[in-house]
């Protein structure tokens, strides 16, 4: 029998985010920088964007999520890292209790069709070390935050748009 | 054969194998004995996967393969008992084909039945919900009428929010016999 449980991509290197006991890993190639949770300017915070977070002289939203992946209204106090991530430069902040490389790439499947929803970050699935890893990446980010949130989404689209 | 394909062959009644799963909310449901190809002793580790349906409890490694689990008790809206766990108890490996698998929560451990042509049935009122679900429907001698999953339906993104099955809710407890 084959291993064609789900579809599978390539093979990649992932980063791991760890929110408050879920861990939701990225392709570590759309991890841009890391900042500290204590250079953040929440002065601007609204009900969506916990934060701006500045790289490279400009100034992106940065969101958070809870264990169960629910947007975050305010900065728990063991969100120590955010993790600037975007397709070629950086987009957007997450707020994490921390982040890891894992050492080996990891293969992907795709979420199984009875698993997904439209609105789900969540868009694959991943075997490391018996661990199952919930896998997104930073465009399934960008439309979950969108659909969340219409404030977030503005301010995460005008700030795209000035880049 | 599958089960839904099977035809009677006179005058010995032919009958093709079968096993029927209690889901939660004491409803009945088959599966040609084919498709089963592991029943789990015990609950195995699930791991749940945020923002996927109420009906998705998560995922289970089996052999190192991550496959879906369904509770189509939870998907109907089925009354569950005062004493039900979320918990699962007892669940089982289905082959869906093309070398995909899916599980099912049970409340029991499934049973083998025979099933023959002739004991086929249409799908009772109380269970017009499942006519998605449902290849077909038999009668069966103590556990009344008990459809005949379509897996692929089942496993498939029709049952998902914005899938093109409605939510259904049945308000009949148990089969319908």
């Amino acid at each position: 029998m084959s291993r064609q449980v789900l579809s599978q991509n390539a093979e990649q290197l992932m980063a791991v985010m760890n929110f408050a006991g879920l861990r939701l890993a990225v392709p570590l190639a759309e991890v841009h920088s890391l900042s500290s949770v204590l250079d953040l300017d929440d002065s601007q915070a609204n009900a969506s964007i916990l934060a701006q977070v500045e790289v490279n002289g400009r100034e992106l939203p940065a969101f958070g999520f809870d264990a169960e992946l629910g947007p975050l209204h305010s900065v728990p106090d063991d969100y120590r890292v955010c993790v600037n991530l975007g397709a070629e430069t950086a987009e957007l902040g997450i707020l994490c209790q921390s982040i890891e490389t894992l050492e080996q790439t990891v293969s992907e499947e795709a979420l199984p069709a009875c698993l997904s929803t439209v609105s789900s970050m969540v868009k694959g699935l991943a075997l490391h070390n018996e661990e199952v890893l919930l896998c997104t990446h930073f465009s399934a980010l960008v439309a979950h935050i969108a659909a969340a949130e219409q404030v977030g989404a503005g301010a995460l689209l005008s700030t795209g748009e000035a880049s | 054969m599958s089960l839904q394909n099977q035809q009677a062959v006179a005058p010995t009644e032919q009958t093709s194998s079968a096993w029927l799963l209690d889901i939660s909310g004491g409803l009945t449901v088959a599966v040609a004995a084919q498709d089963v190809i592991y029943v789990y002793p015990e609950a195995p580790q699930v791991f749940p996967v945020p923002q996927s349906p109420d009906h998705v409890p998560g995922v289970v490694n089996w052999q190192q393969r991550l496959v879906p689990i369904i509770d189509l008790g939870i998907y109907l809206g089925l009354p569950q008992a005062e004493n039900y766990s979320s918990a699962i108890k007892v669940m089982v490996l289905l082959t869906l084909g093309d070398a995909k698998l899916g599980a099912l929560a049970l409340e029991k451990i499934p049973e083998r039945a025979e099933v023959a042509d002739s004991s086929q049935c249409e799908l009772p009122a109380n269970l017009q919900a499942w006519h998605l679900l449902a290849l077909s429907c038999f009668m069966h001698g103590s556990r009344g009428a008990v459809p005949i999953l379509d897996l692929n339906t089942v496993f498939g993104s029709q049952l998902s929010p914005g899938g093109s099955a409605q939510r259904v809710v049945c308000r009949d407890r148990g089969s319908a016999a």
